[in-house]
């Protein structure tokens, strides 16, 4: 059945079992890719950096690594069976990884290469994943649409004029034109469920502290985690659990185990009883028309498959949004203290250290980094500390028991991931406002630490993704793939998926 | 929130980054529009909630405070990022003028 699909259109699953077995080999399942990717990536600007045949894991990776540098090797235990044999991921390149360059898609960290990689990356390395490369991004994680990166734009394989939404944008459009099976994004803010929504693929968030940002640049470390982007429920969980848990090396990672990927049950019945909570105030103010399809055709499928709808309320979104752009500004302008031009990057000429620092930054970042980097250093400067920061930590406590106190009487909550489909390139760059606003949906989980899972919910007539989301308690991920099975159950078999066509 | 050039030149200051004129005046009007979004916040009455820097609150046990003998980046290597550097550091102009 499989083998008469293009190696690109397998699963995870499928790679997997086939490449344990021995019935494929990795060369032929990584060349498709390559193929894919030197197809659509003139179009598309996926990848920042791609390796050539992949960077494929050592025997000493797959058992999980050398100790050759400060890295805590109890972060990577040799997997009981590896999930993820010959299986090509793209990573965002934010994420560290040795021998290979990490720019976070800014010229301030132009030709740097990292002398270790990334927790996540040791993780699928040592189940046996198959790196394909780099992927670009908004300049440190900081956008909505790939426009902010130094290196080009990234654009959505459903229509070149659009936006792919970022700022993980290149790894989904990497998985959602074949060129990876998997992809690792971030998010601080959404920035790896509005590109899914963007682009008919399923982007999880998982919950804050699952998994490790050992190696992730930061950019607001209260809000930051790795996410996946996947094409089914099945491999989007499969991923998770190859890379999640707890690491020495991640202060900030969390006890509590995760699920069993073999335990997971993702069959028809998956849904069967489980109550959704849907904040329709929400949904009230300015909706796009096939979003708000989207959400109708998901909580009818709900229904179909046993589940019951009932409603819930929140605070307007636009609280999460306040809130977010004060504390992740705050948190960016500290960790972003560190891109001076001393240790690594480019250094521009000057005569005294200050002025290194200043001319260094000044032609090293971009302007939305720039923004950012002073809303929050003057959110946390002296007289306006209590006024923005401080009142932006006391409405986080307030938005967390909001979303809380919703979860307290359904399983999950349902809602719109972004409020319209993919915009146009250009349509918001010069006006951050209404870019920040493309995120007004997706802040909440961020700020509240919970797990959240966007879902393709079908298409508008003109052939743009839609997607939706589940919210759940802390480490719930299990729930949220299983939803996300009930849906495939009920509206699309993964396998019939609407692949993107080349239009130049 | 209307900023003026010198709050962005003070800000701009004290995060280490040099402006040029045309990106204090397009600056001021940004970050001003976003400081007047933010103070819908305002509405929300959050005076007296605890404020929250980090949702789980709680945090891991210290690792033990063993060496690992070897467990070390190669200095060599990572000198080798730096934009000027010799043998054994980082080079940055003078910190403290000596010359008067």
């Amino acid at each position: 059945m499989s083998a008469e699909r293009p190696f690109w259109q397998w699963s995870a699953g499928e790679i997997a079992d086939a490449v344990d077995r021995g019935t494929v080999a990795i060369d032929d399942v990584v060349a498709a890719h390559e193929a894919q990717a030197d197809l659509w990536d003139p179009l598309v600007h996926a990848f920042l950096h791609r390796i050539r045949g992949g960077r494929r894991p050592t025997a000493a990776e797959r058992a999980g690594g050398v100790a050759d540098d400060p890295f805590d090797l109890a972060a990577v235990p040799v997997p009981r069976r590896p999930l993820l044999s010959g299986v090509p991921v793209a990573l965002k390149d934010n994420l560290c990884t040795r021998g290979v360059p990490t720019t976070c898609g800014s010229k301030i960290l132009e030709g740097y290469v990292p002398p270790y990689d990334a927790t996540v990356v040791r993780r699928l390395l040592a189940h046996g994943a198959v790196i394909t490369g780099k992927t670009n991004l908004d300049e440190f994680a900081m956008g909505s649409s790939t426009e902010n990166s130094a290196y080009g734009t990234s654009r959505n394989p459903y229509d070149p004029t659009r936006v792919p939404g970022g700022s993980s944008g290149g790894s989904a459009v990497a998985v959602a034109t074949g060129a990876a099976t998997i992809g690792l994004g971030s998010e601080t803010g959404g920035s790896v469920r509005q590109p899914a929504a963007f682009t008919n693929l399923l982007g999880l968030k998982p919950t804050y502290g699952r998994l490790s940002r050992y190696g992730l640049v930061a950019f607001g470390s209260s809000l930051d985690q790795v996410g996946v982007f996947a094409r089914s429920a099945a491999d989007g969980a499969r991923a998770f659990c190859a890379i999640a848990g707890p690491d020495p090396n991640d202060a900030t990672t969390l006890p509590e185990p995760v699920f069993d990927f073999d335990g997971l049950d993702l069959g028809p019945a998956t849904a069967e009883g489980l109550v959704i909570g849907v904040p329709r105030a929400l949904l009230a103010d300015g909706l796009d028309e096939d979003v708000a399809d989207g959400q109708r055709t998901v909580e009818l499928a709900l229904r179909a498959a046993g589940a019951t709808v009932r409603e819930v309320t929140l605070l307007p979104p636009s609280s999460w949004v306040a809130t977010y752009y004060l504390l992740a500004t705050a948190e960016a302008s500290s960790n972003l203290a560190r891109f001076d031009g001393v240790r690594y990057g480019p250094r521009a000429a000057a005569d005294d250290v200050l002025s290194l620092y200043e001319n260094s930054r000044e032609a090293g970042f971009g302007p939305e980094v720039k923004r950012r980097i002073l809303l929050g250093t003057y959110a946390l400067s002296a007289g306006y500390y209590d006024a923005y920061y401080g009142k932006a930590q006391k409405a986080r406590r307030r938005i967390q028991a909001d979303l809380l106190t919703a979860l307290e009487g359904c399983d999950a909550l349902l809602f719109p991931t972004t409020p319209t489909p993919a915009f146009e390139i250009g349509a918001k760059v010069d006006d951050p406002l209404a870019m920040y606003l493309s995120d007004i949906f997706t802040i909440g989980a961020n700020l509240a630490g919970l797990p959240a899972l966007s879902v393709p919910a079908g298409f508008t007539g003109g052939g743009l993704p839609v997607g939706v989301q589940f919210t759940t308690r802390a480490c719930r991920e299990d729930l949220l793939f299983r939803l996300a099975a009930a849906l495939e159950h009920q509206l699309t078999d993964p396998r019939e998926r609407r692949w993107p066509t080349k239009r130049s | 929130m209307a900023l003026t050039d010198d709050d962005v030149e003070a800000v701009a200051r004290l995060a280490r980054i040099a402006i040029t004129p045309a990106e204090r005046a397009k600056l001021r009007v940004d970050l001003s529009a976003v400081l007047d979004y933010v103070r819908t916040l305002d509405a929300l009455g959050v005076d007296g909630e605890e404020p929250l820097s980090h949702v789980n609150e709680r945090f891991a046990l210290p690792r033990a405070d063993t060496a690992r003998p070897g467990a070390c980046l190669d200095r060599a290597v990572v000198l080798a990022q730096a934009p000027s550097a010799d043998a054994t550091h980082f080079l940055v102009p003078p910190v403290v003028d000596t010359r008067e």
